[in-house]
């Protein structure tokens, strides 16, 4: 289990980038992240990796996370994290290298199904390509949590549709996935519970069977959640209609 | 050495060619200079040391260690050269995409700092144990055109004096 107890992060004038977060993530669970831009997501998910500083705590089942168990967490993000001047069976030989639990079976599954070459450098690759590979790399690692961090910014519909089938297809019980994306109605047939931040907080937590028995769909609760007035767009048409007449 | 084997050693994909190069100039360039200043310099002890035997002018000569540091002092910037190597090596992970964040969660510890130093600080430390063989090498040179009543002191002695 992974608990973050008051976590909070502050950057040189950002103050409260998050604060005060805690949460509890149980093995197993698909965990979509949601918020803003700014909202926090991405600073979230780096401290949980101990890419960045914070006050607070994060534990994996109940240990600090150190070089013991961060294996035990990977991590796609749209930055990309992989070598652009190696190929793809060199991060295979890298990760076998450097990461006991890599599952080459799985690799080797991922990149025939994506039909990504592997031996071309990954800076020839399409974003697309990139994107998809940085995934593969996630999933591969045979890590208990893994994280995404809008892993499918620039991939068309189709790619990311036959993503989401490969993801629910692969991942194994104990597999939990945090997945942080504006694609809402495109995740939320699969997340079994929402996160919702919002300038550094946490303004709602929702499991997909509350929302199924509230016969609330995701969007709408997000919209609740975050107070969206329906009227925005039309209010402001008719205030920049009215300059314009104005003018 | 197989390239391959050096390229364990320094960023992923960034391979060793950089380092090599440097290295490989600096030593070159470093062992040139201090073959010509060194001749140079002995060069111009032996008229001083021709003045103090023919009695013409009373001069001290300077020192072998006040000598060879002229000429092997370079070996001392190009090794020092090597931080900028360390620099670019971290830096790399920034270029193109964010590999940092892969090699900042890597279960070992050390991997990114050994990929980043491990050639600049071997590179190093052979340029400067060249530049001390060189030392040894041109000792000779010196002691064959010390006059009389310039006794030498032992090795060690005469290269810190």
């Amino acid at each position: 289990m992974l608990e973050l107890k008051q976590v909070s992060k502050s950057y040189y004038k950002v103050d409260n980038a998050l604060n005060c977060v805690s949460l509890t993530i149980g093995q197993g669970e698909i965990v979509g992240l949601f918020g803003e831009n700014g909202a926090g997501k991405t600073t979230l998910i780096k401290s949980i990796l101990g890419l960045l500083r914070f006050k607070g705590e994060i534990t994996l089942d109940g240990a600090p996370i150190d070089r013991k168990n961060i294996g035990r967490l990977s991590f796609a993000t749209s930055e990309h994290s992989f070598f652009p001047n190696l190929t793809a069976r060199d991060h295979r030989d890298f990760y076998q290298q450097q990461f006991d639990t890599f599952s080459d079976k799985r690799f080797s599954g991922l990149m025939e199904f994506f039909a990504l070459p592997w031996d071309k450098a990954l800076r020839s690759f399409s974003t697309g390509q990139k994107n998809q590979f940085e995934v593969i790399l996630a999933l591969s690692q045979g890590a208990d949590y893994i994280f995404m961090d809008e892993p499918f910014a620039g991939n068309d519909v189709f790619n990311r549709e036959d993503f989401y089938k490969v993801l629910l297809g692969i991942l194994e019980p104990h597999e939990t996935v945090l997945l942080s994306t504006h694609l809402i109605e495109e995740v939320s047939a699969f997340i079994s519970r929402a996160v919702l931040i919002r300038k550094g907080e946490i303004i709602g937590d929702v499991s997909a069977i509350d929302l199924e028995e509230t016969g609330i769909t995701l969007m709408d609760y997000i919209k609740k959640t975050y107070h969206y007035r329906p009227d925005r767009v039309s209010r402001a048409l008719e205030t920049l209609g009215g300059e314009e007449e104005g003018v | 050495m197989k390239k391959l084997e050096l390229d364990r050693h320094c960023p992923a994909g960034m391979g060793s060619s950089t380092a090599v190069a440097y290295y490989t100039t600096t030593f070159l360039l470093g062992s040139f200079y201090a073959a010509v200043n060194y001749s140079l310099q002995i060069q111009r002890l032996r008229r001083m040391a021709w003045d103090i035997t023919s009695g013409r002018h009373e001069v001290a000569l300077p020192t072998f260690h006040a000598t060879v540091e002229q000429a092997l002092f370079p070996f001392l910037l190009f090794a020092l050269g090597g931080l900028v190597l360390v620099g670019l090596n971290y830096l790399y992970h920034y270029q193109g995409s964010r590999s940092i964040y892969l090699m900042r969660r890597l279960p070992r510890r050390w991997e990114l700092l050994r990929r980043c130093t491990t050639l600049p600080l071997a590179g190093g430390v052979l340029l400067l144990v060249w530049a001390l063989l060189l030392a040894l090498l041109f000792r000779p040179f010196y002691l064959a055109i010390l006059p009389e009543g310039y006794e030498a002191a032992g090795l060690i002695a005469v290269f810190w004096r």
